[in-house]
């Protein structure tokens, strides 16, 4: 407890460290959770490129702002809406350059979820990156950040709807992709 | 429903301590911007600091100027040499004079070396300075001539007259006028009434208040237009339209504090546009071979304008080289066309074509520091003027105009918050009474730095505007 104590006041310090301007203590903030953060960024890109831009565009949002920072709450969780943020405005922009046509409910694949439970986060991701720009957003935001289907059509402008639609099918798109690869890896070792 | 849950939660945990190292060079890129915008904080500091001293040096140097014209402005005319036989005749009109005591409050005093004609043998005997002090020019009542020698004839009667004469002509007598009623003046020589008349003006002028505030609203129709330059990296890959200013309106108010007689301050709040359009008939595409798809085009033929330039396509939209620097396009226009380049030296480039007018918009707020100079001063008055605006850019727009409408398609990058510009002009004013004047005003701003601060570009904004406006003076 205690020690968890003291890892908290030097985060603190580094905080405020970090918010007058010193160098040292927004390397060290960045060498302490800049491996967190690129995992969730990487999860929101297509590729690893867009992951570290988004990566350095939220650090500096971070840096910026890192004044207004309460300390109320859980600063890793206060990081970690800036990351999504900083994709969700970037979502945002593409959209209006290349809409894309709201999708229709598509057929349950009927795969279960027992693949789901062999495969590693890093095969996840994947196949996660592999997801159609708005899938995957809805996806990240449905499942990995807790938020309801209205909330993801406001902050998305989309409707309800193709909400629900976007993240069922981008469901039935990793099952299926999930027991692709297992598939094909199970018939390559039958073959080897 | 149940099923789903546990696909969300199996997933959900999965990446609960997911982490991957970003690339060593990631934090070299961030820790550079942030020194760079620590760089740019201090530069805008900077900035800051330099239109303070600008305001600081131009009131500083207001005040030593207007210091110097207090010392000339109030000296007073002086008349050392009267005809010494002109003794009997002051003798016999006792009623006619205000004699004051000599000691009276602040004499004014001034030397001239006034030559009157005269044998220095007539003049020597008879040297007396007299002093017109404290004329009211304003009530005729109140005149009064002070006197050192009963030896000098003074007619009171003939200076009241001639003051309420300077009063109702606002101007001084010239000599002309003043000689050819010589005679009637019994006794009061052309050279003493031209130096009254000239103490008149002089005390009528220094009656003036001096120091003051002046305020004004102005309405600026104007033309915006720029010039520029560019590294031959940054132009070649960009496509030259015809290119055209800008007709718009700005406006503010201003304040005045005027130093002295002649010279004023000024300062306010401006707000000004300054933008510049790019479009081109279809005469472009016969001249330049990037364009050859288009021809026998029907949507692009005619007098229609028609903006075409290269663009690189980015992941969060597009970028384009323009005249004012990079266009961050984040949008395509409507009704606009990409296509693809297939010389194979870069697929992320293509070309832009839309039909309408392509406009780069920048809204300023000018704070300005101007020095005024009265060049005449009467029922119409005339001013020159000139100074620096520190230029805060408050909008920065890329529009579209096309058959859809003005589209806002995104801003021009690495523009400058802060910017330096001069300005020159010349006003006229007609002055409606004690306090209210109205005025034109011609006047030229240009931009001493590029408003881009981007090394490849140079863009310097200048606008010639036609300031009118109404005073108050108190």
């Amino acid at each position: 407890m205690a020690h968890l104590h003291c890892i908290l006041e030097d985060l603190k310090q580094i905080i405020n460290e970090c918010a007058s301007g010193n160098i040292k203590a927004q390397e060290q903030l960045y060498r302490t959770f800049a491996p967190k953060m690129f995992g969730i960024c990487l999860r929101y890109a297509k590729d690893r490129t867009e992951a570290e831009d988004n990566l350095h565009e939220g650090f500096i949002k971070v840096y910026s702002s890192i004044k207004s920072f309460r300390h109320e709450g859980s600063f890793e969780g206060w990081m970690r809406k800036i990351m999504v943020n900083v994709s969700l405005e970037k979502f945002r922009k593409q959209q209006t350059m290349y809409p894309v046509e709201d999708m229709v409910l598509y057929a349950d694949s009927h795969a279960t979820d027992d693949v789901l439970a062999e495969i590693s986060a890093q095969e996840l991701l994947v196949l996660i990156q592999q997801l159609p720009p708005r899938y995957r957003m809805v996806f990240n935001l449905y499942v990995m950040e807790g938020m309801n289907h209205e909330e993801i059509s406001r902050e998305m402008n989309i409707s309800v709807g193709t909400s629900k639609s976007n993240l069922s099918r981008s469901r039935d798109i990793l099952k299926d992709k999930v027991k692709k690869l297992y598939g094909e890896a199970g018939k390559n070792n039958n073959t080897a | 429903m149940s099923e789903r849950t546990n696909i969300d939660k199996t997933i959900r945990e999965k990446f609960e301590d997911f982490s991957v190292e970003p690339p060593v060079h990631l934090w070299g890129e961030i820790s550079g911007e942030l020194a760079a915008g620590k760089r740019r904080k201090r530069i805008a500091a900077f900035g800051w600091i330099a239109a303070a001293a600008v305001v600081v040096i131009a009131f500083l140097a207001g005040w030593l100027i207007n210091d110097h014209s207090k010392q000339v402005l109030p000296s007073m005319v002086e008349q050392p040499k009267v005809q010494e036989n002109n003794q009997n005749q002051t003798e016999s009109q006792p009623q006619n004079q205000k004699s004051v005591s000599q000691n009276q409050e602040q004499p004014v005093i001034a030397k001239s070396n006034v030559q009157t004609g005269r044998s220095e043998s007539e003049t020597h005997k008879a040297a007396r300075t007299f002093v017109v002090k404290n004329v009211d020019v304003n009530t005729e009542t109140e005149s009064e001539v002070i006197t050192t020698s009963k030896r000098e004839e003074w007619n009171v009667e003939y200076l009241a007259t001639k003051t309420a004469e300077f009063d109702q002509e606002n101007q001084p007598l010239l000599v002309t006028q003043i000689q050819g009623k010589q005679e009637e003046k019994r006794g009061i020589s052309a050279h003493d009434e031209v130096l009254i008349v000239g103490n008149i003006q002089k005390l009528k002028q220094e009656n003036k208040p001096e120091h003051g505030w002046i305020v004004g609203a102005h309405l600026s129709p104007g033309y915006a237009a720029h010039t520029s330059s560019y590294s031959a990296s940054y132009s070649g890959n960009m496509s030259t339209n015809s290119e055209g200013g800008v007709r718009n309106v700005g406006g503010g108010v201003s304040v005045q504090y005027k130093t002295g007689k002649k010279l004023r301050i000024e300062s306010g709040v401006y707000y000004a546009q300054n933008s510049q359009s790019a479009g081109s008939s279809n005469g472009l595409f016969n001249m330049s071979p990037s364009y050859d798809f288009l021809s026998g085009n029907a949507e692009y033929s005619g007098n229609d304008l028609v903006y075409a330039n290269t663009v690189e396509l980015k992941r969060e939209g597009m970028i384009m080289n323009s005249t004012a620097g990079v266009v961050n396009l984040n949008q395509t226009p409507q009704g606009a066309e990409l296509s693809a380049k297939t010389d194979g030296r870069d697929l992320n480039t293509a070309t832009l074509i839309t039909n309408g007018e392509f406009t780069q918009q920048f809204d300023f707020i000018e704070i300005p520091m101007y020095l005024r100079y009265r060049v005449v001063d009467g029922k119409f008055g005339i001013d020159l003027m000139g100074g620096l605006n520190a230029g805060l850019v408050v909008g920065n727009n890329v529009f579209i105009q096309s058959d859809y409408g003005k589209q806002n398609v995104g801003t021009t990058e690495s523009i400058s918050t802060l910017n330096l510009s001069g300005t020159v002009g010349m006003g006229v004013s007609y002055s409606m009474g004690t306090h209210f004047s109205l005025s034109l005003e011609p006047r030229m701003s240009y931009y001493l730095n590029s408003i881009n601060t981007n090394p490849d570009v140079s863009y310097k904004p200048y606008r010639l505007g036609l300031f009118t406006g109404i005073y108050y003076q108190f």
